[in-house]
């Protein structure tokens, strides 16, 4: 009878122990064989938990890329402007040779300007130089050749989801040859210097329209990183409710509910408490002697 | 006619008186040996002793009374139900073996300190981060020797868990061996302790003794073994010197008939204790090998998308190291700046077969060790209540005991107080017969 009461009173210890243990660290597992099935979840869970968490940094960096590409494109779309301007007030034919030649001499200032937007960086990284990105595609002071490619900048944005985030130069202000925006530029600031009448009457009329398709190309750019800028929030606000919602099925599968475990605590602990008692009083047993002469 | 001896009845009791001491010595014995381990309570048995014909008197006929002669004590007897200690042997051998497995189980999955952020889990996911954060800026220093940084803690994590893993299973193997073999192994030491009371419990029977004490202790000591392992008694020859096998072994390790102990054997199967230390470096193996499945799955995956250099070398938990450095870390399959289809390929393996393979680790090492852990403590209980039987036979109860004593004191008493009569009756006899007018 004792070894069954030494028994008894150790699983008694052992569960006030164990129920001690979630109480005191709000784990409901003490080790994985608590429950095999709740572990595994748990490592999975936490597994969704990181790779969530990965996804939303790196649609943090993409905002503050299309954030960076957005701002640039919209200094380069008020120089495109004040070229236009300009350019209408150049083309008057009532206008002196140095009047034009100072006008030329800004047009130039702001080929400069809309290269060093170009220029831009984020996170250490040329934004529009395709995957160039180490180099600054522009030389604001030199030539209008393009030192960037094509190439996309890729993101991952969710399992199996990736953005690309870039516009390059190449495709907006290109490279001084093929009619983009620093060629048309290039060609209004020649225009105005030149003493030709045919070449006055093309800034009017040919040189106004390529501007005016540039600036929509312009427009379109800027839509599209708009739309990205749309599309990565909505991607964050997404990742954000996953992350609350897989924290809290974490929260369910390895913490114990502490109302629960305290209610538990108590019982556990009573009974372990009677036990001692009854074992006491069952040890301290009479025997026949006491009662015999 | 038959006459019966004056002091016949003298002798009826003395026998009784006699009886009556051999019995209360039994009860000391029993009382003395209350909290012995194994010791199994005696009791001494009275049988009528022959009886005499007379032939005389009343039956002519010469069938004759028959006058009874006393008691006699037969023999002491012990009371053990050897059924009951072939079944606890049984059960003995499987709450050895179980409750030995679900420790080393439950000292293998504290090894894994799942689910927690420092485990191997944690480290898998730091190191796909490591990745994903390398796409998003390629040419970063610091992100590139973070990767590798997170490459080789989820290596040095592997390897250490192998390692651990393995020792603990040398630890299992050095138990066997230190349980089987080498000085002073117990097995060696139970087989000579059974050699020895063979022996001797079959000299006493030789001459008709019953060695009630010597068969406690070789069934103590054959109780113990079963702990160890499967343990089968015969007894061939009937001298009382029993035939051990042990753990399914060819030969006998006790042989009774010759005396012989056999003993190193190797044991395939041998159940208990031993078998569980067993079974345990063969789960633990296989722990591992599923381990290195992860190891050479990751080593394999990642290799593939990152080209020359390799990212891994080796294809097992313990072999696996990162091979690149910072300048041959590569992000991109063109090398370009921008560029970072490898980093992102590689990111985009977590929470695949890897991960997969890792967590059904995880659930294979931690289910294993519940069920053996559940299996041992239901076996306790049924251990626990067979032996509670077997005492409740065989163990000392104080108060039997003690109403035994009161009732061979009374009988003491009373044959005393017949033979004071009978005393009496000669003292008439001799001494006042005859004596008329005295």
């Amino acid at each position: 009878m004792a070894m069954r009461a030494v028994a008894d009173l150790q699983r008694s210890s052992g569960a006030v122990a164990h129920t001690s243990y979630q109480v005191s660290t709000g784990n409901r597992l003490e080790r994985p064989s608590d429950d095999p099935h709740g572990a595994e979840r748990a490592v999975r869970l936490r597994a969704d938990l990181a790779a969530t968490r990965q996804y939303m940094a790196t649609v943090d960096h993409s905002l503050g890329w299309a954030q960076a590409t957005d701002d640039a494109l919209g200094t380069i779309t008020d120089i495109a402007q004040r070229a236009r301007e300009l350019l209408v007030q150049g083309g008057n034919d009532s206008l002196s040779t140095g009047a034009r030649s100072d006008i030329a001499l800004e047009i130039d200032q702001l080929i400069g300007q809309a290269k060093t937007s170009a220029n831009a960086t984020y996170d250490g990284q040329h934004i529009f130089a395709g995957q160039v990105t180490d180099t600054a595609p522009y030389d604001p002071d030199g030539g209008d050749a393009y030192a960037g490619d094509s190439g996309s900048i890729v993101r991952t944005i969710g399992p199996g989801v990736s953005v690309q985030l870039n516009a390059t130069g190449g495709s907006i202000l290109g490279d001084g040859t093929d009619g983009k925006l620093l060629d048309v530029l290039r060609d209004v600031a020649a225009h105005l210097r030149s003493g030709v009448a045919a070449d006055h009457n093309a800034l009017r009329t040919t040189d106004l329209a390529a501007l005016d398709a540039n600036m929509a190309a312009l427009g379109q750019a800027r839509a599209e990183a708009g739309t990205l800028t749309n599309r990565l929030a909505a991607a964050g606000s997404r990742l954000q409710d996953v992350e609350t919602s897989t924290e809290n099925v974490r929260s369910t599968v390895e913490h114990v509910d502490m109302a629960q475990a305290l209610a538990n605590l108590s019982q556990q602990q009573a009974v372990y408490q009677a036990a001692l008692k009854a074992t006491a009083m069952n040890l301290d047993q009479r025997t026949l002697m006491d009662f015999l002469g | 006619m038959t006459t019966i001896n004056a002091f016949h009845g003298l002798q009826t009791s003395l026998r009784g008186l006699l009886a009556q001491q051999r019995s209360l010595d039994v009860t000391a014995h029993n009382i003395a040996n209350a909290q012995t381990e194994g010791y199994t309570r005696q009791e001494a048995v009275l049988g009528a002793s022959l009886p005499m014909t007379i032939t005389s008197g009343v039956l002519a006929d010469g069938s004759g009374a028959q006058l009874g002669q006393g008691v006699d004590v037969l023999e002491f007897r012990r009371m053990r139900d050897s059924f009951l200690d072939l079944q606890y042997r049984a059960q003995n051998m499987a709450l050895g073996e179980k409750s030995t497995l679900a420790d080393g189980l439950a000292r293998v999955e504290e090894q894994l300190s799942e689910p927690s952020d420092d485990a191997l889990s944690g480290l898998f996911g730091q190191f796909w981060d490591s990745w994903e954060t390398l796409a998003n800026n390629p040419t970063d220093p610091a992100a590139q020797a973070t990767v590798i940084a997170r490459g080789q803690a989820l290596t040095g994590a592997l390897q250490d868990l192998d390692a651990r893993l393995s020792a603990l299973s040398s630890t299992a193997a050095a138990e066997y061996t230190s349980l089987t073999s080498g000085p002073g192994n117990e097995v060696g030491n139970y087989a000579n302790q059974l050699a020895a009371l063979n022996t001797a419990i079959a000299d006493q029977m030789r001459v008709g003794r019953q060695p009630n004490d010597l068969l406690d202790q070789r069934d103590l000591v054959l109780d113990k073994l079963s702990e160890l392992g499967q343990v089968s008694t015969s007894d061939t020859d009937g001298d009382g010197a029993l035939d051990v096998s042990f753990g399914g072994a060819g030969t006998l390790l006790v042989n009774g008939t010759t005396g012989a102990v056999t003993w190193p054997q190797t044991l395939t199967a041998p159940g208990g204790k031993l078998g569980a230390l067993l079974t345990l470096q063969t789960t633990i193996g296989a722990y591992r090998t599923a381990l290195d499945g992860v190891a050479s799955s990751l080593a394999t995956s990642v290799n593939a998308l990152h080209g020359t250099p390799p990212f891994f070398t080796g294809t097992t938990a313990a072999t696996l190291t990162v091979n690149v450095t910072t300048s041959t870390l590569t992000a991109s399959s063109s090398g370009v700046a921008g560029d970072n289809d490898i980093a992102r390929a590689v990111g985009a393996l977590r929470n695949g077969s890897i991960d997969a393979a890792y967590a059904t680790f995880v659930h294979q090492v931690a289910g294993d060790a519940a069920d053996a852990s559940r299996a041992s403590r239901t076996q306790e209980s049924i251990t626990t209540t067979l032996d509670e039987r077997r005492k409740s036979v065989s163990g000392v109860s104080l108060d039997e005991e003690m109403t035994n004593m009161i009732r061979f004191q009374r009988g003491y008493q009373a044959s005393s107080r017949a033979m004071s009569t009978m005393d009496e009756m000669l003292d008439t006899l001799i001494n006042r017969t005859g004596r008329v007018g005295l």
